[in-house]
């Protein structure tokens, strides 16, 4: 088997060495930096755009490896806004804003930004490979989990992230709920009815998650900013090294293989994705790490984490497209629109019948983490200048970015007032010292733990047991008591064999 | 000084390209997102009102998709978007907006102008399925005019290959047998695949659950895993999946069978009364005058017969069903009657 694969990759390398297929791979990965970079518009509307002009290319080959391109560059380019100005351009780049402009702000911009483009070099290079090998073991592991399993799964990371609140409990769940009732807010996902929406045509969409994020951080930061100083804005001018130390690239190992790993399980699970698996990487590393306290003021483990996760779940993604033939996002069910319009069928089936194009797939991907590599950071240095340059201008470029990237996300000013509403609403919380982070957790894991509540109860016929009964929703919810309870009593036995 | 004139120019210097590269990739939508973004909605572009009626169109046409990319929607759009240029002379532009199975879409058209220049994909879950289970701001009949019907998207029953039955007969008798026991996935709440097994369930006088999804895709990764029994969802998202033995198939949802799966009997063949249409139409806002409605019809339907809009369309597996005008209002019509009907007789 292994031959096989050696035998099929050296394959679609030499397909690779052609101008026309590098350019297509060059500028579907820059594309998709810019993408990233910029709040709005995301991978699945920028391949959606794209499909006609991949089309007409015409061969197979160079249009999708350039939608790939995309899909997987956008993971890089939320880096460099996050960091620089704290502004997630997609929402898997939340927590490399959180942790990342502090760094910025003490002067390990450089480090902060290439020690993130590595780990997800790392991240998206193994993701591939994990992808080349085991795709169609991994591709039943999606499919065995269920409804049932995924609300378990759903409590389980509640349950690894409810420590990220800061200081005090009651206003992290107090948070959390916040959180998870924001998430309600729209059409029932099972019944149709509308819930909270207090007939507005505001509302009856719900509340897209990223005018929530850019609103907290973006736009809520650059009035903490003017609130504090006079008429000059202090924005950090420094970036310190770019070029990370052995000791830095030491330390970020095991943050960048946990962050991997989370995310590749993460993308191959239908409907979890790059956000949730930032987010558990973040998680674990505060579990991990030997000074959790600097959590939110500029950990680099955090970020390198979030970073690496995102990036591979990507590539996890591609798991139940390339060996079900079935997309479990919307950017590879664009994806899979481009294998049909090529007359490519995805699926078991494609690697016997059109073995050139499905390897040239995925030599490209190899191919494309090395470009993102060298672009996300011999461009670094530009980008500080770019930013130190603007100085005076850098609270409007954040709004006017912020405004029109909110407004393309649907085309709608709705979101733009949602994205001011929560600026206020962040900016109030943050000075009260409420810890946005849950909020932000609720909303996202709310949705899809109450869709996946209310499907395990469809299955049961409304008996509650069967969250117990599955064996493995039984292990997720044992492992999430047991990080729940697991602290405290190892803190009070501890204390007991000192005295 | 100097340096504050430098700094103003690099800025709006990278002002200009993000500001560029946002209009781009929303494909010139910019004209919107662009002035909307500086200015108050207000302001929004008011094209050619005064613009003689014979000139149009003189600017681009917006095509708005009601749902998210990537669904068969968004695909049949994009291909006539890739087309249309060269019959109507001008660009039509493919402007999502999801949210609420589209009521989102429809409720912000009732404000666009009579002019042409916005148009909609309709006639689907919107205008069928969503005006009857919940209040809605519009309605699907007289507040929007249909101008042609590009595609009728075939839906599929689709069950897990281990289970025992091979037609909708021994499905129903199980059915029929365990009353809630037999559950399939839709992508969906209000959408049509939900409603062709509430159709199915009336018809037959079973109790088949129909499970929502987020997408078509999970659910038939839990129909491939055994969570559910089976899916409803288009002939060609399960085909890869049927292809390699991990589906069946049991039925098509059509007037006629499907060319991908010629074998395959239609739900009527197999004498279960319940088809209910999945249409992909366009419509502009009511009082669009005649001769605008005209000239898109034209430039539509030229469109739709073009070859290179056939060979996208066969490459998306998708089957050209055109119809025009009021006989495409007509055949949404009776598919809102059936699912008003349905939601009646399930109404407990």
């Amino acid at each position: 088997m292994i031959e096989g694969i050696m035998s099929g990759l050296l394959d679609g390398f030499v397909h690779l060495m052609n101008p026309s297929t590098i350019l297509f791979i060059l500028i579907g990965v820059t594309v998709g930096t810019l993408i990233g970079a910029l709040p709005g518009v995301g991978a699945s509307a920028a391949t959606a755009i794209l499909l006609p002009v991949a089309f007409s290319i015409g061969s197979a080959g160079d249009g999708l490896v350039m939608l790939a391109g995309i899909f997987y560059g956008s993971m890089y380019g939320g880096t460099i806004t996050s960091v620089l100005l704290r502004t997630p351009g997609e929402t898997a780049s939340i927590m490399t804003s959180i942790e990342g402009y502090p760094l910025y702000q003490q002067g390990k911009g450089g480090l902060a930004l290439s020690l993130a483009a590595i780990g997800s070099f790392v991240a998206g290079t193994v993701g591939v490979v994990a992808l080349t090998i085991f795709a169609p073991t991994l591709a039943k592991m999606a499919a065995v989990l269920g409804p049932v399993e995924m609300f378990s799964l759903i409590l389980l990371s509640m349950s690894l992230v409810s420590g990220l609140g800061g200081s005090s409990i009651p206003k992290s769940l107090i948070m959390i709920a916040l959180g998870l009732l924001i998430s309600t807010i729209g059409q029932d996902p099972i019944e149709g009815v509308m819930r909270l929406t207090f007939d507005s045509r505001l509302l009856i969409a719900g509340i897209e998650f990223l005018p929530v994020i850019i609103g907290f951080f973006a736009i809520a930061n650059l009035v903490t900013e003017l609130d504090q100083l006079s008429d000059t804005m202090d924005f950090p001018t420094k970036i310190g090294s770019i070029v990370p130390k052995a000791k830095d690239l030491k330390d970020a190992a095991m943050p960048t293989t946990r962050g991997t790993i989370i995310g590749f399980f993460c993308g191959i699970l239908p409907g979890v994705g790059a956000t949730i698996s930032s987010f558990l990487a973040y998680a674990t590393e505060k579990r991990f790490s030997k000074h959790p306290e600097k959590f939110g003021n500029g950990a680099m483990d955090g970020l390198v984490g979030a970073e690496s996760a995102n990036n591979s779940s990507t590539a996890g993604s591609m798991v139940p497209l390339m060996s079900l033939g079935i997309p479990g996002s919307t950017t590879t069910a664009v994806l899979m629109a481009g294998f049909l319009m090529y007359g490519l069928q995805p699926g078991p089936l494609l690697f016997e019948r059109h073995p050139e194009v499905a390897w040239t797939l995925i030599a490209s991907m190899f191919l494309g983490n090395v470009m993102l590599l060298v672009l996300n950071t011999v461009t670094i240095p530009f980008f500080v200048w770019v930013v130190n340059r603007c100085q005076p201008f850098i609270a409007p470029i954040v709004v006017t970015l912020s405004v029109a990237g909110v407004y393309t996300l649907q085309n709608s000013m709705v979101d733009v007032w949602l994205m001011l509403v929560f600026a206020i609403v962040g900016y109030v919380l943050e000075i009260q010292n409420y810890p946005l982070v849950p909020l932000i957790l609720g909303i996202v894991l709310g949705s899809i733990g109450e869709m996946s509540f209310r499907q395990g109860l469809i299955m049961s016929q409304g008996d509650f047991t069967i969250f117990l009964t599955h064996p493995i929703s039984a292990f997720f919810l044992a492992t999430a008591v047991i990080m729940v309870f697991a602290p405290r009593v190892y803190k009070k036995m501890r204390k007991r064999t000192i005295t | 000084m100097r340096k504050h004139k430098k700094a103003g120019f690099v800025m709006s210097l990278v002002l200009a390209s993000m500001m560029a590269i946002v209009g781009c990739s929303t494909q010139n939508t910019s004209n919107q997102s662009t002035t909307t973004a500086a200015t108050p909605p207000k302001e929004a572009p008011a094209p050619v009102e005064t613009a003689p009626k014979d000139t149009f169109p003189n600017g681009p046409v917006n095509l708005i998709v009601p749902f998210g990319p990537g669904g068969s929607a968004d695909l049949a759009a994009r291909a006539i978007a890739a087309t249309v240029p060269k019959y109507l002379g001008q660009a039509v532009i493919v402007v999502n907006k999801p949210g609420a199975s589209g009521e989102v879409a429809h409720t912000d058209f009732l404000k666009e102008k009579p002019d042409g220049y916005n148009m909609i994909i309709s006639g689907n879950s919107p205008s069928t399925v969503v005006p009857n289970v919940r209040q809605v701001k519009y309605d699907p009949f007289t507040d929007f005019e249909f101008l042609v019907r590009i595609t009728n998207s075939r839906d599929a029953v689709f069950v897990n290959s281990q289970k025992e039955w091979n037609t909708m007969e021994e499905l129903i008798e199980h059915a029929r047998a365990n009353p809630g026991k037999v559950q399939l996935g839709t992508s969906g709440t209000g959408g049509i695949d939900e409603f062709i097994i509430r159709s199915i369930n009336r018809a037959e006088g079973v109790e088949i659950v129909p499970m929502p999804f987020n997408s078509g895709g999970e659910a038939q990764i839990a129909a491939v895993g055994g969570h559910v029994d089976g899916f409803v969802s288009s002939v060609v998202s399960g085909k890869p999946a049927l292809d390699s033995g991990q589906l069946k198939i049991l039925a098509v949802n059509a007037d006629t069978r499907d060319p991908n799966v010629p074998d395959v009997l239609t739900l009527k063949e197999q004498g279960i009364e319940a088809a209910l249409n999945n249409n992909i139409a366009i419509a502009v806002p009511k009082g669009t005058p005649k001769e605008i409605k005209d000239k898109l019809i034209s430039a539509l339907k030229q469109t739709i017969e073009d070859e290179s809009f056939i060979s996208m369309a066969k490459k998306l597996n998708m089957t050209i069903d055109y119809l025009e005008g009021d006989e495409v209002k007509n055949k949404v019509k009776e598919d809102y009657d059936l699912v008003k009907e349905v939601l009646a007789a399930t109404k407990k």
